[in-house]
């Protein structure tokens, strides 16, 4: 029943309805409300009538005492008919105390009250009765029965006109809601033509008259504005569309629209371009979209996918596509739910996909370039910075910080007040006009060096170097980068540089001086020597002359080896080589030997020459004697060289002494040209005659004073002069020597110093056999003739491995003088042999004696460690020759020469075969 | 009546048969209409209840609606006993009733009255306007205050009130500017309703009214309804019934009744002789 109730319900139009409810809901309402107030009115009259017979019974015996006392009982009677008529009262009687009886009973009531009404609500009569006395006396009883009837009556017509009101509201309700609906109805219908048509014709073009109620007026109003404004939003819709295509189209974003429940996905051409495809299926599958991702990227993007399905984020992916044609494209995948179910599942999710690869590949690039860049950077080991002119900032780097000793963070935060307080008080200045002239314009780059306190407080070099990298509309600089390079070693270097190169061209000058004079100085000997040799090979000489070649000569030859030994002497000295002989010496003999070398030259000039030692005539010290007399030669040859006439003075003494020695003080004195006071402080330099003028017209290798002032600083002393020019000169030799206790006698005289020592010596001849081993036939020459004029038998041969066979040869050599740089088989090496075949035949041991340019001791000591015997330096002196074969060859009959004969020009000179 | 109610006179005569109850007859007592029936019926009844007590005779209040009526009965003798001063007018002498008691209170006298505030200063000023009187049949009331102003000339029109209250309440109420007043019950109705009042003139004094007894009523117990009254001011018991009926219409002591005869109302007799006024009922 109530299903069917709800049918016929549904089918009920709106009015209906309303009536229904409305009138229903009055009925109920009004019936209620009537019961209800006909019920309160009923007990209402019980309590009045109740009330009413009290106020009546309280009352009426008062009303009748009059007549009572007077006892007019037709009067009385009146009254009583008259009270019956009273609305309320249905009987009325007086009963005297005598028992007479008056009674009166209302009229039959005619009323229409009918009895259900009267029973529903319960409407009794009552009765009371109330005694009449006066004063004391009793005279009888009133007895009165009231009915509610009339009032029932009232209710009864109150009821009836209520409901008459109430079913006339009905009406009333039933016609004012169907005039007002049927008012509201019409624009309604219009409202739902109007939105049918628009649904229809699918465009809001339709407008409204406004009608009807206020908010009738108001909803069509409302509605005319909804359908412009979906006009404007439908025009706006598809003029956002029409660009949104355009646009998608411009910057090739392609879309997609996957409905999630029925895994369908939509997408737009644009979307099928960019996958290259020619026929791409309108509707597919989120599968066929994950089969076009590539391989490598695909779990993840499913992942991402998953995650913003199941959170709220919106998914963003950038991954490779693999085209249709095969190609992989970079894109970036957007997109998001528009749409969830009632549980909060998505149901459709919209996406767009746009071609990123050029992006990606500049990326790399980027990516690529700037850590190139940083490599780079690294690489230099530069600091960078980047002042902003605008607000002082400077960013700068680690290896910035670093370089001047600090953390970065120490530093922080870096302005350009800060950064330049760092900088050498000197250089700020000019750092800042160097940034300042780059700022405005002048230069392509900044660059200044200059030098930053380091946070351990010495100074760092640095170089640094920016641009202007932005500037503002006025031209003046924004930003300003750069970098800062480390400088301090190159600035160390450059200085070192510089010194070494000053060195370096002093001493390049010095030397090619020295080349230019030693060339001369070579020369000058060579064309004694050469000219003489000419003249010798020329024949027809007479003995006279011969000697006189043959002396120029050996006098030439001197003066080159003493050139050859000076340089020796420099190089040792330098190279701190010297060594200094100990040995007992008496300087009176040194004074004497000194003054004995020169006196010859010093004759022939016609300078006087003497020596005086201011001492004992045998005191004896401890020193190098040869070193001594090399210094002395020195300054008494330069005195004889630079005297044209005059005299030279030589003097020792001692000028102090001390427990563990003595100071002996030498001078030599001039009277020759002098020098000039400029000159005076390189005097005792390498390499630095006084003047280069004097060496060409003086000679001399300008070594000699330089290696007296070593070898004097060598013995605790010194060299000093005093001069005057064209007056002469005066030079003080000081020297420390050891106090001699007993010492044995040194070498006497100067070896290889003077002339003197190339005399050739008294001649002993011996007898045996000599092998000269030497591949410069010269030097044979030499040798031969020396050992075949000391009465020796000579054979020769000029490399080692010669040398070697004639030994095994079994010749039977007295002495084997060996050179020691030869072709084929050396001297060490031919030594070698020789004694390996000698110890292996058993042989005994033939002296081999080592005879050699190379005249350093290294030379001598890997000799001996070869298995030679001896050594001898070239260029050879007759008289070491002659010692030698003393030592190694037994002594023959005794033929003597003196050396005086041979310089003096004896009758026996040296000849060179 | 008496034939409707016969079986109550059965009862009545079984009842008067009995010792205590002496002569067992019920006597009438009229009461001149001066107050409201039920007024009087307040007053008397008690003071009849107390006769009867005393005397076993029982007494019926009777009264009329008017003071006519009441003459009227007086003058046919239809009462036993009687409290009236009309008893004494030339018509009512062939009823013959005889005075037994009077009034304890002092003679009274008959007065005309204007409110305090009244302008009206002398009986002169009356003339010609309506002055209030309590009925024709007033003695004290009208008969003689009227025939005092017969007697000066002074020509008033007389407005009657029913009865003492009725022209007392009219003058209080305004509607007549003086009135001709019994000066006790004047003095009593200023007293119980707080009015003052100016006495324009005043005559000379009459006793109040005597009760008087019917010829026909035995004298044994005229006698005994004599000396039951005449004492009841001295019986604690009889004072209480006085002061309590006192009370109810404002009467002031002395209360009770002396035992008195004829004689004592011989003035009342002889204003009626000579008396101008001729409506007096």
């Amino acid at each position: 029943v109530i299903r069917r109730l709800a049918r016929i319900w549904d089918a009920v139009p709106l009015i209906g309805r309303l009536l229904v409810v409305t009138s229903t809901a009055l009925l109920v309402a009004g019936v209620a409300i009537v019961l209800t107030a006909a019920r309160q009115a009923a007990v209402e009259i019980r309590t009045d009538l109740r009330a009413e017979l009290d106020a009546n019974l309280a009352a009426f015996p008062d009303a009748l005492a009059e007549t009572v006392v007077i006892g007019d009982f037709a009067v009385l009677q009146q009254l009583l008919n008259r009270y019956a008529g009273y609305q309320w009262v249905l009987a009325v009687s007086y009963r005297d105390a005598s028992g007479v009886v008056l009674q009166s009973a209302a009229a039959p009531a005619n009323d229409q009250v009918p009895g259900w009404f009267l029973g529903l609500f319960d409407f009794p009569a009552v009765e009371g009765h109330a005694p009449v006395s006066v004063g004391g006396r009793h005279y009888g009883d009133i007895h009165l029965t009231m009915t509610p009837r009339a009032l029932a009556l009232r209710a009864w017509h109150h009821l009836r006109g209520h409901i008459a009101i109430l079913l006339l509201a009905i009406l009333v309700d039933f016609f004012g809601i169907w005039l007002v609906l049927r008012n509201s109805l019409g624009p309604l219908k219009q409202l739902e033509d109007a939105a049918l048509s628009m649904k229809t014709a699918g465009r809001p073009d339709v407008r409204l008259e406004p009608g009807g109620s206020p908010e009738l007026r108001r909803v069509i109003e409302s509605f005319n504005d909804m359908v412009h404004s979906m006009r404007l939003v439908q025009t706006a819709v598809r003029d956002s569309e029409e660009r949104l295509s355009y646009v998608l189209g411009a910057i090739g974003e392609g879309t997609w629209d996957w409905n999630i429940a029925d895994d369908r996905v939509i997408h737009n051409e644009q979307w099928a371009r960019l996958l290259g495809f020619e026929n791409a299926p309108q509707l597919h599958s989120i599968a066929f979209l994950a089969d076009l991702i590539h391989p490598d990227d695909r779990s993840l993007v499913m992942a991402r996918l998953d995650q913003a399905l199941s959170a709220t984020s919106q998914y963003r992916s950038e991954h490779r596509l693999v085209t249709d044609d095969g190609r992989t494209i970079w894109v970036l995948d957007r997109a998001r739910i528009v749409e969830r179910d009632a549980d909060g599942k998505p149901r459709r999710m919209v996406g767009s996909v746009a071609d990123i690869t050029t992006r990606k590949l500049g990326e790399a690039e980027m990516a690529d370039q700037r850590r190139r860049l940083a490599d780079i950077i690294a690489g230099t080991n530069a600091g960078t910075w980047e002042w902003n002119s605008q607000t002082g900032e400077v960013i700068v780097n680690e290896r910035w910080a670093e370089m001047i000793g600090y953390e970065l963070e120490e530093l922080r935060p870096v302005s350009f007040d800060s950064a330049s307080r760092l900088i050498h008080p000197d250089d700020q200045k000019r750092s800042l006009e160097a940034l300042q002239r780059h700022s405005s314009g002048e230069g392509p780059y900044y660059e200044c060096e200059f030098r930053m306190r380091h946070k351990a407080g010495h100074w760092v070099w640095v170089l640094s170097r920016g641009q202007v990298a932005s500037r503002a509309a006025g031209g003046e600089p924004m930003l300003v980068s750069g970098t800062h390079l480390d400088i301090s070693d190159r600035k160390k270097f450059e200085r070192a540089l510089v010194e070494a190169k000053i060195a370096s061209e002093s001493a390049n000058i010095a030397k090619s001086e020295f080349l230019a004079r030693m060339s001369h100085e070579i020369r000058t000997p060579m064309n004694g020597i050469l000219g003489m040799a000419q003249l010798l090979l020329a024949g027809k000489v007479s003995d006279a002359d011969t000697r006189d070649y043959a002396r120029t000569i050996l006098n030439s030859g001197t003066t080159l080896l003493a050139l050859l030994n000076d340089i020796l002497d420099l190089s040792k000295i330098e190279a701190g080589e010297l060594e200094l002989e100990r040995k007992a010496f008496a300087p009176a003999q040194l004074l004497h030997d000194a003054r004995s070398l020169f006196l010859e030259l010093a004759r022939s000039k016609n300078v006087r020459i003497s020596a005086a030692w201011s001492g004992a005539e045998g005191l004896r010290y401890e020193g190098d004697p040869y070193r001594l007399a090399q210094m002395l030669s020195n300054l008494v040859g330069n005195a004889v060289k630079f005297t044209a006439q005059g005299e030279v003075r030589i003097a020792g003494r001692e000028v102090g002494r001390r427990a563990d020695g003595a100071e002996l003080e030498f001078t030599v004195s001039d009277t020759g040209i002098g020098i000039p006071a400029d000159r005076l402080p390189l005097l005792f330099k390498p390499f630095a005659q006084a003047d280069g003028s004097i060496a060409r017209e003086y000679g001399g290798t300008g070594l000699g004073l330089s290696i007296t002032r070593n070898l004097a600083n060598a013995m605790a002393g010194d060299i000093e002069v005093e001069s005057e020019l064209g007056k002469g000169s005066r030079f003080r030799l000081r020297v420390g020597v050891g106090l001699v206790a007993a010492v044995p006698e040194g070498r006497q005289g100067i070896a290889g110093a003077a002339p003197g020592e190339w005399m050739l010596p008294a001649i002993s001849t011996r007898t045996g056999r000599v092998l000269v081993v030497d591949d410069n036939l010269t030097n044979c020459i030499v040798v031969r003739a020396m050992a075949t004029r000391m009465g020796l038998e000579v054979a020769e041969v000029h490399d080692g491995q010669k040398a070697v066979d004639a030994v095994m040869a079994g010749e039977g050599f007295d002495v084997v003088l060996m050179d020691i740089q030869m072709p084929l088989l050396d001297g060490y090496g031919a030594t070698c042999k020789i004694r390996q075949w000698e110890q292996e035949n058993a042989r005994p041991r033939t002296p081999i004696v080592a005879l050699t340019a190379d005249a350093y001791d290294a030379d001598r000591a890997r000799a001996m460690d070869s298995g030679m015997d001896d050594f001898l330096p070239k260029p050879l002196k007759m008289q070491d020759l002659q010692s030698l074969f003393a030592r190694w060859i037994p002594a023959g009959p005794r033929e003597a020469t003196t050396p005086d004969q041979l310089v003096s020009g004896g009758p026996d000179p040296m000849t060179v075969p | 009546m008496r034939g409707r109610s016969f079986p109550l006179w059965a009862l009545a005569g079984a009842l008067w048969l009995l010792p205590g109850g002496s002569w067992g007859e019920t006597l009438s007592f009229g009461v001149l209409s001066q107050r409201s029936a039920v007024l009087t019926a307040r007053y008397w009844n008690p003071i009849l209840d107390y006769v009867r007590q005393k005397t076993g005779i029982e007494l019926s209040l009777k009264v009329t609606r008017t003071t006519p009526e009441s003459n009227h009965a007086i003058e046919r003798g239809e009462y036993d006993f009687v409290y009236s001063n009309t008893i004494f007018q030339p018509k009512m002498a062939k009823s013959n009733y005889q005075v037994i008691l009077r009034p304890r209170e002092h003679a009274i006298t008959g007065q005309l009255v204007t409110l305090v505030d009244s302008p009206v200063r002398s009986i002169l000023e009356l003339d010609g306007r309506e002055v209030g009187f309590p009925s024709p049949a007033a003695f004290v009331g009208y008969a003689v205050p009227m025939d005092h102003l017969l007697r000066q000339g002074i020509a008033v029109k007389p407005v009657y009130g029913g009865n003492q209250e009725g022209i007392m309440g009219q003058l209080k109420a305004g509607r007549v500017v003086a009135a001709g007043v019994n000066n006790q019950v004047m003095k009593a109705f200023a007293a119980r309703e707080g009015i003052e009042y100016r006495v324009l003139w005043e005559s000379a004094p009459y006793e109040n009214l005597p009760i008087a007894a019917h010829p026909r009523v035995a004298r044994t117990t005229a006698a005994a309804v004599q000396a039951a009254i005449d004492g009841m001011d001295l019986d604690p018991a009889g004072l209480q019934v006085l002061e309590a009926s006192a009370k109810v219409i404002g009467l002031k002591p002395p209360y009770g009744f002396r035992a008195a005869t004829q004689d004592d109302y011989r003035n009342y007799i002889e204003f009626y002789k000579r008396a101008l006024v001729k409506d007096f009922q």
